[in-house]
């Protein structure tokens, strides 16, 4: 059995369904992320395990034990929430070290463990401060500081990082990984922010509605989105979503790339299982750039040209939007680019990294490798 | 700027002024009894009222404080406050704690039918003193404490739970339950989490509620009537006895110092806590 194993979960709050039949199971020491927009359940889920809300239906099993109805102080888990939730009226130390006082640790060695973590977390100074002096991102070292002291089996964060400013929390984002890299501790994370999923978890869960659209590995929900929900919330900018439509021509099923300058290119969808019909293609700007960016090892591409629409420079890369199929479309080009809004330029499309949907069911059409 | 200042000094002014007159109308009649009660009962008599003392004399307070015939006992009003602090004590604790604690269950602990027993404790704020009285007797009666400090400090318990219990309701409403669950997760207890996050931070709060309460309970005169025998009435019972008293020449000097020792414990907690009491209200509004 798995580490952390949730097993059919669903929540009905006042008979209407917010959690349905939610599998995950995760090894220990993994860190797991629960991604997806406002309102898809995350921090329901997140509560559930820590037994916060009751389970409607289904049983969470942590370390072999079924929680599924064991109090949340009785579950050994640590968790930091939104808002830090630092208790007003008690000084950092006292903050950090009251889960230790209520579990009887005596009064010295709450001291020792608290200036243990105070050390690693550089908030030694702070101690004896109350939160309402600290900064944001102090108060949110002091949240980490009360999970960590625990030592527990599972880390819960509900989104921690989402009341810093960008900079601070590009800074926290890399700390909670070097964090985690040293702790080993299992961790299940929320976030409705996809680049923190990509860079911090080891497993990612792509929520939707109440629903887990795709569970795995950073690179499999990144290159093999499932459906057209997890496709265009995960990455940044997101993927072209391009519908088209399919023929068969001579025995082979084709579809045409059409670009505001009235060319026509055909594209044949090589492997894939599908007859004529309506489709959506997906396509990652960095699969679509120009010839200077383009990567050399790549032999099955389409080049066309095209007239640019708008160029938009953001540092390193340069978002240049063309016309393809009468939709607009992302590319991403080189941040020293020279195409100039108005003109026209050549693209090369990787024709390997593109992504096939139904259009109807949204879901991702199989390639049979060749 | 310039043109706007001009009317706008005026309209302070005649603000001011109005705010002058409301307090004149209001402090003119403590300001009688206070000159009033150091003055010979002679000197009262022959007229000015508004006048300071000729003569001043403590003698009208000593009176009132311990030797004033109350009822049919030369006591002075001193038993009687002594009784009606055995009273508001007990009575403005116990509500206040019991009002916390509902607060703390009906906002946070929520349970199946929280809003019918919220709109109950409500509802009790709003029911007249005299329809309680029979059935309070009664109730009063079969606990055996009718006419003691005990059974008066249960009625002003009971009475008191619901404005104490709306207010620590609506205090804890916008106390964050992000902080509950955290200290659910560090292993805290219900009455641990009370005692160790919500009190700490609830000082408005109970500020409000304790200078509600007090003044309430020490000036009650209807319940300290109805429950009370003569050796555990409390004081505003007593001052009714010492003004009404028949025997005798009326001692306004007298009347006047038993007036004023009456009114001194609420009118101390006032000076001493009132800025908290605004205070705790807008914490309770605002956020709530
Ligand atoms: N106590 C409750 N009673 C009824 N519905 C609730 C309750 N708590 C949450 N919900 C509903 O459950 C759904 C999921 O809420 P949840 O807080 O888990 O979302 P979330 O994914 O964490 O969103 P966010 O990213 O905004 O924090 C929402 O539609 C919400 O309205
Ligand atoms: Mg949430």
């Amino acid at each position: 059995m798995s580490f952390l194993q949730l097993q059919n979960i669903s929540k009905i709050y006042e008979s209407q369904p917010v959690l349905e039949s939610i599998n995950i199971s995760i090894e220990k020491g993994e860190f797991l992320v629960l991604v997806g927009p406002s309102g898809c359940g995350k921090s329901t889920l997140l509560n559930m395990i820590a037994g916060l809300e009751d389970v409607t239906q289904g049983a969470i099993h942590i370390d072999e034990k079924d929680v599924t109805h064991v109090a949340p102080s009785e579950r050994d888990i640590a968790m930091v929430f939104q808002s830090y939730a630092l208790y007003p009226s008690m000084s950092v130390r006292e903050n950090i070290t009251f889960g230790l006082e209520m579990r009887g640790v005596p009064r010295d060695e709450r001291n020792q463990q608290c200036d243990q973590v105070a050390e690693i977390l550089q908030i030694g100074h702070l101690l004896d401060r109350k939160p309402s002096a600290l900064s944001g991102g102090q108060r949110q070292r002091v949240a980490m500081g009360r999970a960590l002291v625990r030592n527990p089996l599972v880390f819960l964060f509900d989104e921690p990082l989402s009341n810093l400013d960008a900079k601070l929390r590009v800074d926290m984002r890399t700390e909670i990984k070097l964090l985690h890299q040293r702790l080993k501790t299992t961790v299940v994370y929320v976030t409705h922010d996809q680049i923190e999923a990509m860079t911090l978890a080891t497993r990612i869960a792509v929520m939707n509605g109440g629903v887990i659209q795709q569970l795995g590995r950073p690179e499999e929900i990144y290159y093999h989105p499932q459906n057209l929900f997890v496709a265009s919330f995960m990455g940044s900018p997101s993927m072209n979503l391009i519908e088209i439509e399919a023929a068969d021509v001579n025995g082979q099923i084709c579809f045409e790339i059409e670009t505001s300058n009235g060319d026509t290119h055909a594209v044949a969808l090589d492997g894939y299982q599908c007859t004529g019909g309506k489709y959506v293609i997906g396509v990652r700007p960095e699969d679509l750039t120009d010839i200077e960016t383009s990567d050399q090892r790549q032999t099955n591409t389409l080049r066309f040209s095209s007239p640019v629409d708008v160029v938009e420079p953001a540092g390193s890369d340069t978002f240049v939007v063309i016309q393809v199929c009468g939709q607009s479309v992302t590319c991403r080009v080189r941040g020293d680019s020279k195409i100039q809004e108005g003109g026209e330029a050549e693209f090369l499309l990787n024709l390997d990294r593109i992504h096939l949907f139904d259009q109807h069911s949204g879901e991702r059409l199989k390639r049979v490798v060749s | 700027m310039m043109r706007a200042s001009l009317p706008g000094s005026a309209m302070r002014s005649a603000l001011y002024l109005i705010l002058l007159v409301f307090s004149i109308f209001y402090l003119v009649p403590l300001y009688v009894m206070l000159v009033n009660s150091f003055k010979e009962l002679d000197e009262i008599r022959s007229g000015a009222m508004l006048a300071l003392p000729d003569n001043f004399t403590l003698a009208p307070w000593e009176s009132a404080w311990s030797t004033a015939q109350i009822g049919v006992s030369p006591t002075g009003l001193k038993p009687y406050f002594i009784n009606s602090i055995a009273m508001v004590i007990p009575a403005v604790l116990i509500s206040t704690l019991i009002g916390a604690i509902n607060g703390y269950v009906l906002s946070k602990w929520q349970f199946r039918g929280h809003r019918w027993v919220f709109g109950l404790l409500l509802f009790s704020c709003f029911i007249p003193f005299q329809i309680v009285l029979i059935p309070m007797a009664k109730t009063l009666g079969i606990l055996g404490i009718a006419g003691s400090t005990p059974g008066l400090v249960l009625v002003h318990v009971v009475y008191g739970i619901g404005f104490s219990t709306l207010f620590f309701r609506n205090y804890y409403e916008a106390f964050p339950t992000e902080l509950i669950r955290a200290a659910q997760l560090d292993g805290a207890g219900f009455f641990m989490i009370f005692a160790r996050i919500l009190l700490p931070s609830s000082g408005p709060i109970i500020v409000v509620c304790i200078i509600w309460q007090f003044t309430n309970i020490w000036n009650d005169f209807l319940f300290g009537a109805s429950f009370t025998d003569f050796d555990s009435q409390p004081i505003t019972v007593a001052l009714n006895n010492l003004v009404s008293s028949s025997t005798g020449v009326k001692e306004y000097n007298v009347h006047f110092a038993g007036a004023i020792l009456a009114a001194l414990p609420t009118l101390i907690v006032y000076i001493v806590s009132g800025r908290y009491f605004v205070r705790g209200l807008m914490a309770g509004s605002v956020k709530g």
